[in-house]
């Protein structure tokens, strides 16, 4: 079967996002995108958020940072403006997220984790996240949840422009240029983006003290994306994605130091060549990819110079194929070498992974259910069989119920098997079971729709690796001693009302997550019971966005509740923003304007103990689009779930006005 | 691996893992860079030399209480005491904070935080009852105009313990984490005096007065010039864990002694006369 050429054009240029409507079997085939369909198939019985090219675009003066907090919900354990930040889902450590870019993962094999603040929105095309864990379809990391990031193909033939030049407080300065260029064969997209702050802002630091000037913060950044494509054959794509990423930060003191003079120097090289062949019935995937990056830590006042450096080969081949009744089978292979040298090595060090996995996945009108599996080797270690069983059912027309059962894992880091002294080769991965069960209900009428969904889950996770100092050692050293029970509620309620040209969303969160230690320990201090740290209990956000022609006003306001640090408890706080945007369209070309006040009631609040934040804040952004199109390409075939909605604006312009209309009709979970 | 060093009366157990060159305990240094901060600079003594002017002192390290051992007629028999002051690490860590540490004081400077060495003895086996305190750095006055941190060598009196086999010496501090303490576990110790008649240890003299080690670096041997040298002399080789590794009577004025055969690293050249002794260190490259 072949998809109109009219349906496509809506679904590439606007719809590459994929939502979770209702499955419409009588769409179709796999797809050019089907490096998607796996993305989208680990979704049964999870839920998550996504964000499409297009919302991408009117976010692009964010870092993913923000992105998640406000409007995923998530937990970010950021060292202040421009520093570090990780993230926690449901209770896990930064190494339990797992970070995919064009589904390879792309965290540090030294650390096993990646630095969230680094990654600018203009860089990807495609953000997805999934709460809870799906090992087995995704490897080690995939515990509390996965960061999907993706770069896809615009099958356009013509030419786009874009710049985005942005301001803000702190002497914050980002410029950005994005060129396309399609035609029938081939398509290129080049990217740059630029930044630099000093972000020196003044914070608080008690009442009746006088304000202190935050020192030694500068950042300067730069991202360099480019992706070719080219299809040999209709049902061929080979495509090639590079990202470089740069940065030079300064390590600002804490505001328990007089001063500081570290700086980090950042560099990552990603290459990605990825071969796809797409059948009647299957589609064969294969990629290789490199990484290679440079992490090194000066601190010329103490005389400290640490530098690292890793590279990665991955190979990975993997086939889908379509049966009857709904059914789709995916098998694949994975081959990862890493090798890492440090300062804390006594040499070099390699690690060997290798992994085969496969799902069994059937699709119908009211249900899904999907099994998966992954055996993985390190290298003479066999890691036990992972499964992952998922599925959801259609109670009632507004009522489904969703649910996962999964056995997953997190591989001991090369700083934890190697890292001299404390290093420990023999470590095993920490492992365990995560349940998780949802009910999604959705209501509308006329113009106003209502949809919520109610989410728990429960995961223990033993042989979890601490550094610690054991009996008779003078040192600190990893070993696998630890246990986490987690268990939580999320709830999420979204409401959306239409008045004339004026519209209403509002997004509720509110995340209620326990996830302590079984077993108490002396070195690090920790009692049986004990909440993690940097896991607050409670987490609420709520997202109120109102639409009026080619204005958008968006508020979003946070609440975080108290934690624990390593060294002192953490103050609850609440914590809103506020954005203003507006679109100017015409014909061929588009301008939107932003205006963002961040920290806008001015609190004083720190998410890290002696790490300042700061207060109110601004960035001023314009971003210019040009567009030369003369046709879109066809492509093959495609698959694509979000039928619903694509019927719904298969003839809308694809303009500014029209992203406020996509936007209402993007659904979240 | 554990080793340490004995001089005269007393011995300075030093718990020392080869293969990931730590250690804890005691270490003997003659490092005196008072301006860098961090842990790179941990044998250094805040005062510049050691008490009185002297190249060589003690420098302890340790987050859990470590032992000093009496030896030969000290032991059963109370200790006067010693002199005490900070290293450079923890003095400049505790004044400016670090990326670990507090600034004492914290961020009003009002934070009452102190830094704390207790002592108690061991006799006969049993836990001396009576202990002695010593504040390495003290900011609980309500005059913030008098917190301090010692960076001066100043005399500790240790004869209340009464009589004593060996001392329990413990470092505890207002900044404290889950990880345990944050303030850096150092302290720097000299002229340790007991109160056996023979007192003190043999003088202590300076290296770079008193002897000359050459070449230094060096990869295959060195010599040593000195004016110390008396018919009774001897010239020890340890490593920086306090581990002998090789001894030879000194009856020239100059002898070269071969190294080829020790690691390349750092260790300590000292040399013993009768009265005196001196130490310098020396790099096999």
């Amino acid at each position: 079967m072949r998809p109109n050429i009219s349906l496509l054009y809506v679904i590439q240029i606007c719809f590459l996002s994929a939502t979770s409507a209702q499955v419409d079997t009588s769409l179709l085939l796999p797809t050019l995108e089907v490096k998607q369909s796996r993305i989208e198939n680990s979704k049964v019985g999870s839920q998550g958020v996504n964000w499409s090219a297009e919302e991408l675009q009117s976010r692009s003066f964010q870092n993913l940072t923000s992105l998640l907090e406000q409007e995923a919900g998530i937990y970010m354990k950021s060292y202040g403006l421009g520093s570090l930040a990780t993230s926690s889902i449901r209770g896990g450590s930064a190494g339990h997220t797992l970070v995919l870019w064009n589904g390879l993962p792309i965290q540090s094999p030294m650390l096993g984790l990646l630095d969230l603040s680094l990654l600018p929105l203009q860089s990807v095309d495609q953000i997805s996240v999934q709460r809870g864990g799906n090992t087995a379809l995704w490897g080690s990391g995939a515990v509390g949840g996965i960061i999907s990031l993706g770069n896809q193909a615009h099958n356009e033939k013509g030419l786009r422009v874009s710049s985005q030049t942005s301001f803000g407080s702190f002497d914050n300065f980002q410029q950005s240029f994005d060129l396309f260029v399609g035609s029938k064969n081939w398509q290129s997209r080049t990217r740059f983006s630029f930044q630099e702050a000093s972000n020196d802002f003044y914070y608080d630091i008690a009442p009746g003290f006088p304000q202190r000037q935050q020192t030694n913060a500068t950042l300067l950044q730069h991202n360099f994306n480019q992706d070719i494509y080219w299809n040999p054959s209709e049902r061929q794509q080979i495509a090639l994605h590079y990202w470089r990423q740069f940065s030079d930060r300064q390590i600002p003191p804490t505001n328990t130091q007089t001063r500081s003079e570290a700086y980090q120097v950042d560099r990552s090289d990603r290459l990605v060549l990825e071969w796809r062949k797409v059948n009647d019935r299957s589609v064969y995937q294969t990629k290789l990819a490199g990484f290679d990056e440079d992490l090194q830590y000066f601190d010329p006042q103490i005389q400290l110079n640490s530098p690292s450096h890793f590279y990665s080969l991955i190979g990975e081949f993997s086939g889908q194929w379509y049966g009857k009744n709904g059914y789709q089978l995916l098998a694949g292979y994975t081959q990862t070498y890493n090798e890492a040298e440090s300062n804390g090595y006594q040499t070099q060090e390699q690690e060997n992974r290798s992994a085969l996995f496969a799902s069994i996945l059937q699709r119908k009108s009211i249900w899904e259910w999907q099994l998966s599996f992954r055996q993985t080797l390190v290298d003479e270690g066999l890691i036990p069989l992972v499964p992952t069983l998922a599925g959801q059912y259609q109670v009632l027309p507004n009522l489904r119920i969703k649910g996962k059962v999964s056995r997953n894992y997190r591989l001991p880091t090369l700083n934890d098997r190697f890292w001299r002294p404390g290093g420990n080769p023999d470590l095993k991965a920490e492992s365990g079971w995560s349940e998780e069960l949802s009910l999604e209900g959705t209501w509308s009428e006329n113009a106003f729709a209502i949809s919520g969904s109610l989410t728990g889950f429960n995961r223990q996770i033993d042989n979890w690796i601490l550094w610690s100092i054991r009996t008779g050692q003078n040192f600190w050293s990893a070993n696998n001693i630890a246990a986490v029970w987690s268990r939580g509620l999320e709830s999420r309620l979204n409401l959306s009302y239409r008045l004339s040209e004026l519209q209403f969303q509002l997004r509720l969160g509110y995340d209620y997550t326990r996830s302590t230690n079984q077993i108490a320990l002396d070195n690090p201090k920790i009692a049986e019971g004990q909440q993690l740290l940097y896991t607050p209990i409670h987490q609420g956000f709520s997202n109120l966005e109102l639409s009026w022609q080619s204005l958008q006003l968006i508020y979003n306001h946070r609440f975080v509740g108290a934690s624990q640090g390593i060294n002192d408890p953490l103050a609850p706080f609440d914590i809103g923003q506020a954005r203003l945007q507006y679109y100017l369209s015409a014909e061929k070309a588009e301008s939107h304007i932003f205006l963002q006040i961040n920290n806008i009631w001015d609190r004083t609040y720190l998410v890290v103990e002696r790490r300042p934040m700061p207060g109110i804040h601004y960035h001023t952004t314009i971003k210019n689009y040009e567009e030369t199109f003369t046709n879109h390409l066809p492509v093959p075939s495609l698959i694509d779930r979000s039928s619903t909605n694509i019927k719904r604006f298969r003839n809308a312009p694809c303009t500014g006005r029209f992203f406020l209309e996509r936007q209402r009709y993007v659904r979240r979970i | 691996m554990s080793g340490g060093f004995e001089d005269g009366n007393i011995f300075l157990p030093n718990s020392f893992n080869p293969e990931f060159n730590s250690w804890s305990g005691w270490a003997i240094s003659s490092q005196a860079d008072t301006l860098t901060p961090g842990f790179m600079n941990q044998h250094s003594v805040i005062t510049g030399s050691g008490y009185d002017g002297s190249s060589n002192f003690a420098v302890f390290f340790s987050s859990d209480p470590r032992i000093l051992e009496l030896r030969n007629e000290a032991i059963g028999n109370p200790v006067e005491g010693f002199y005490i002051t900070n290293n450079t690490y923890g003095y400049l860590s505790m004044r400016d904070g670090d990326s670990f540490a507090k600034k004492f004081g914290g961020v009003t400077g009002a934070d009452p935080d102190y830094f704390l060495l207790t002592i108690k003895g061991y006799h006969d086996g049993e836990l001396v009852a009576d202990s002695v305190d010593f504040y390495l750095a003290d900011y609980r006055f309500d005059d913030n105009t008098q917190d301090y941190i010692v960076k001066d060598w100043t005399y500790v009196d240790l004869l209340s313990l009464g009589p004593v086999d060996s001392l329990q010496f413990s470092l505890s501090s207002t900044d404290n984490g889950m990880f345990g303490m944050n303030t850096p576990a150092y302290f720097v110790m000299d002229n340790f005096t007991t109160t056996d008649g023979l007192t003190s240890t043999k003088e202590v003299v300076s290296a770079r007065e008193w002897m000359r080690v050459y070449p230094n670096p060096s990869s295959e041997f060195i010599r040593i010039r000195s004016r110390l040298v008396d018919e009774n002399s001897f010239i020890s080789i340890y490593s920086l864990d306090g581990s002998l590794i090789q001894q030879a009577r000194y009856n020239i004025e100059e002898e070269a002694i071969n190294v080829q055969h020790l690691p390349k690293g750092s260790y300590l050249i000292r040399l013993e006369t009768t009265e005196k002794v001196s130490t310098q260190l020396f790099i096999k490259s």
